[in-house]
């Protein structure tokens, strides 16, 4: 079914509290890129953006304050490219560029695109990425590149399905209380509007020989290792008692469930460790991520975790509220519960596949996130090409858990290849 | 190809040292030099915040007004005259000139002028208030001097506030601290020859020791990066 009315439309349930928990300072942003093998021209980007922005009407849309709710509001002016900078994922100013909440970016063979949360999730940005990549390559080089699933053709307008709130549809009665308990903070000197990147190449058959060797899947190998460094981390720094170590990943939830939506979709789990029971091995994290991740991570119980926030959205006496009192509630309880339940993220895209015809311009696929609104070291992985980018943001001047990561990864045999964005000095 | 002796791990053709240790690249057989392209661009994007202090002034203004008019009428009201409430008008008209012209204003004129406009509205403001109490001479042997030296101070501190070289160190504060000290004794001298006709300096000594050992101090920690690095880590929020 067609899309006939993209005039407004209601944030879906996970986008609701982005909106609120920004600040001056901070918009929730991910960034996903593209490298090709000749460097972008602009014109074609530009001209490549006009045609991808009118296929995904989700995107073209701008924040309004309802009385009780924030709404989008569609958006006619076409968005405009910019050149890429040092660091990325810097806020958003939502009063430039006609009020549009992603930036597409350029910088020598590179494509960026910069989303604020309330549009997508990593999966949603990714699609418009590929599709934009698609388009550029058809009016630079006249590639023709077969258009299905993440690649969307251009000509043809985009449905129902793809901007429906996939909650709202999928939630059912049952929910699940979600308390748990607070978790380690990583701390440091903050570098503030900067976020310092480091990345880490890595090939991807022998991280799988590895995770394969310790009982698990990539992700959940992966996950565990960032477990450890934040917990060695911790035993340096920590004089009182040693506090949870969990680690935040998002989980793709079409993966359970028939939905092409391009906006929010994802929810997470958070895995982590006791380290006040004794030193865990790396075999016995990649165990309780893997036992963790097995048992949460069920059609069953993730419909349960998204359910509650669908039902809490749903309550009469919190829609019944001016929007103004409910920022007030929602941001408080942002400050104190947000990102109180794990000490870091990471978010897995896992493998991308690009069809022939499109994969012989493209050179590598980076994702990242933004800072996070309290946990200043956030990791994103994305597999391309036999290599596994992986991709540390932060907000602060050490590279402790960073160095951990991959001196790890190096100490298990597996080679790694590091670049960074210079840092802030 | 380079390889962190620290890490184990390969550094990109971009990377002059280890971004997870910060070892310096040394390959004897082949030194490091800049790559024509590094992995990002070298603009930094600025985050411009857009305070509306023009909108936020005309607010406080019209708030200031509420004052000013009710003061003037119930004087007008009760003693048929403009008395009392000059002296409420000369506040709000100060609060005026210090605080919300600026605002208005923006940077577009010197930070110096703004200095001006405030020392004249203080030298009205004090010579309307002697004028109609103690008299002329009080303001010029009284009111006068000790309204002239903070004025003279802020003139000498703001080519040093100003100051790019000295922007964001903590010598901008050590020299406010001793000019804080040397102001309190001119404030003491001016007073002492108004009262005794002699100068001994006495409570103003208790003020400018500590700001003495405080912008020594200040300067000191300026001195150590590391130290200062050390404190910043310890009390960032």
């Amino acid at each position: 079914m067609t899309v006939e009315n993209t005039e407004w439309m209601t944030l879906d349930n996970a986008a609701l509290i982005y909106p609120v928990a920004r600040n001056r300072n901070w918009t929730a942003l991910f960034r996903v890129s593209c490298e090709l093998k000749e460097d972008i021209d602009p014109d074609y980007l530009q001209l490549a953006l006009e045609r991808t922005i009118r296929r995904f009407p989700s995107f073209a849309q701008r924040l309004r304050h309802g009385v009780f709710w924030y709404y989008l509001e569609r958006i006619d002016t076409i968005p405009r490219i910019q050149p890429d900078v040092a660091n990325p994922c810097v806020r958003m100013d939502f009063k430039q560029d006609s009020g549009y909440m992603f930036r597409v970016r350029y910088y020598g063979r590179r494509i960026a695109l910069e989303v604020f949360h309330v549009l997508s999730d990593g999966t949603g940005g990714m699609c418009f990425l590929k599709t934009l990549v698609a388009e550029y390559l058809k009016y630079r080089y006249g590639a023709m590149i077969p258009r299905s699933g993440d690649i969307k053709d251009c000509n043809c307008p985009s449905t129902t399905e793809e901007i429906e709130d996939s909650f709202l549809r999928f939630a059912r009665n049952e929910s699940l209380n979600r308390r748990e308990s607070p978790s380690y903070r990583i701390k440091g000197a903050h570098t503030p509007h900067f976020m310092n990147i480091i990345t880490g190449l890595v090939p991807v058959p022998d991280v799988k020989a590895v995770a394969a060797e310790y009982g698990g899947t990539v992700g959940e190998f992966l996950s565990a290792v960032l477990i450890l460094s934040i917990d060695k981390l911790q035993r340096s720094r920590a004089h009182g008692r040693l506090k949870p170590v969990k680690v935040n990943v998002p989980v793709n939830l079409r993966q359970f469930y028939p939905s092409c939506t391009v906006r929010n979709f994802a929810s997470y789990v958070n895995p982590g460790i006791e380290p006040r029971l004794g030193e865990y091995t790396l075999r016995e994290t990649v165990k309780a991520v893997r036992s963790y991740i097995g048992y949460e991570v069920t059609e069953k119980r993730m419909n349960a975790r998204f359910s509650t926030n669908v039902k809490s959205a749903k309550n009469g006496a919190l829609r019944a509220a001016p929007r103004f009192l409910k920022t007030w509630v929602l941001k408080t309880v942002y400050l104190f519960v947000g990102d109180r339940y794990s000490s870091s993220t990471l978010s897995n895209l896992g493998k991308v596949e690009l069809p022939p015809e499109m994969a012989q311009y493209v050179e590598r696929l980076d994702f990242m996130l933004g800072p996070l609104h309290s946990n200043p070291v956030t990791c994103a992985c994305i597999a391309y090409n036999g290599k596994i980018c992986i991709n540390f943001t932060r907000t602060i001047r050490e590279t402790d858990v960073e160095r951990e990561f991959f001196t790890t990864l190096v100490k298990l045999g597996i080679p790694v290849l590091i670049e960074s964005n210079g840092g802030i000095d | 190809m380079s390889y962190c002796v620290n890490c184990g791990v390969e550094l990109a053709p971009s990377e002059p040292r280890c971004p997870l240790c910060g070892t310096e690249v040394v390959n004897p057989r082949k030194p490091w030099q800049a790559p024509e392209r590094t992995p990002y661009p070298r603009t930094v994007e600025h985050i411009i915040r857009k305070v509306d202090r023009r909108y936020g002034a005309l607010l406080a203004m019209f708030a200031l007004l509420v004052p000013v008019l009710c003061t003037v009428l119930l004087d007008v009201l009760m003693t048929r005259s403009f008395s009392w409430s000059s002296y409420v008008v000369g506040a709000c008209l100060c609060i005026f000139i210090w605080f919300l012209l600026p605002m208005l204003g923006g940077s577009r004129h010197s930070p110096y002028l703004y200095l001006l406009y405030d020392a004249i509205i203080l030298f009205a403001f004090l010579f309307w208030i002697c004028y109609r109490t103690v008299g002329i001479m009080t303001y010029l042997t009284l009111a006068l001097p000790l309204a002239a030296v903070p004025v003279a101070f802020s003139y000498g501190f703001m080519p040093i506030l100003l100051s790019r070289r000295l922007k964001g160190t903590l010598y901008v504060p050590a020299i406010a601290m001793f000019m804080l000290g040397c102001m309190c004794v001119v404030v003491e001298l001016v007073l002492d020859l108004h009262l005794f006709d002699v100068f001994e300096p006495l409570w103003s000594l208790v003020v400018i020791v500590p700001c003495i050992v405080i912008g020594v101090m200040l300067i000191l920690i300026e001195g150590k990066k590391n130290l200062k690095d050390r404190i910043r880590r310890r009390l960032f929020i």
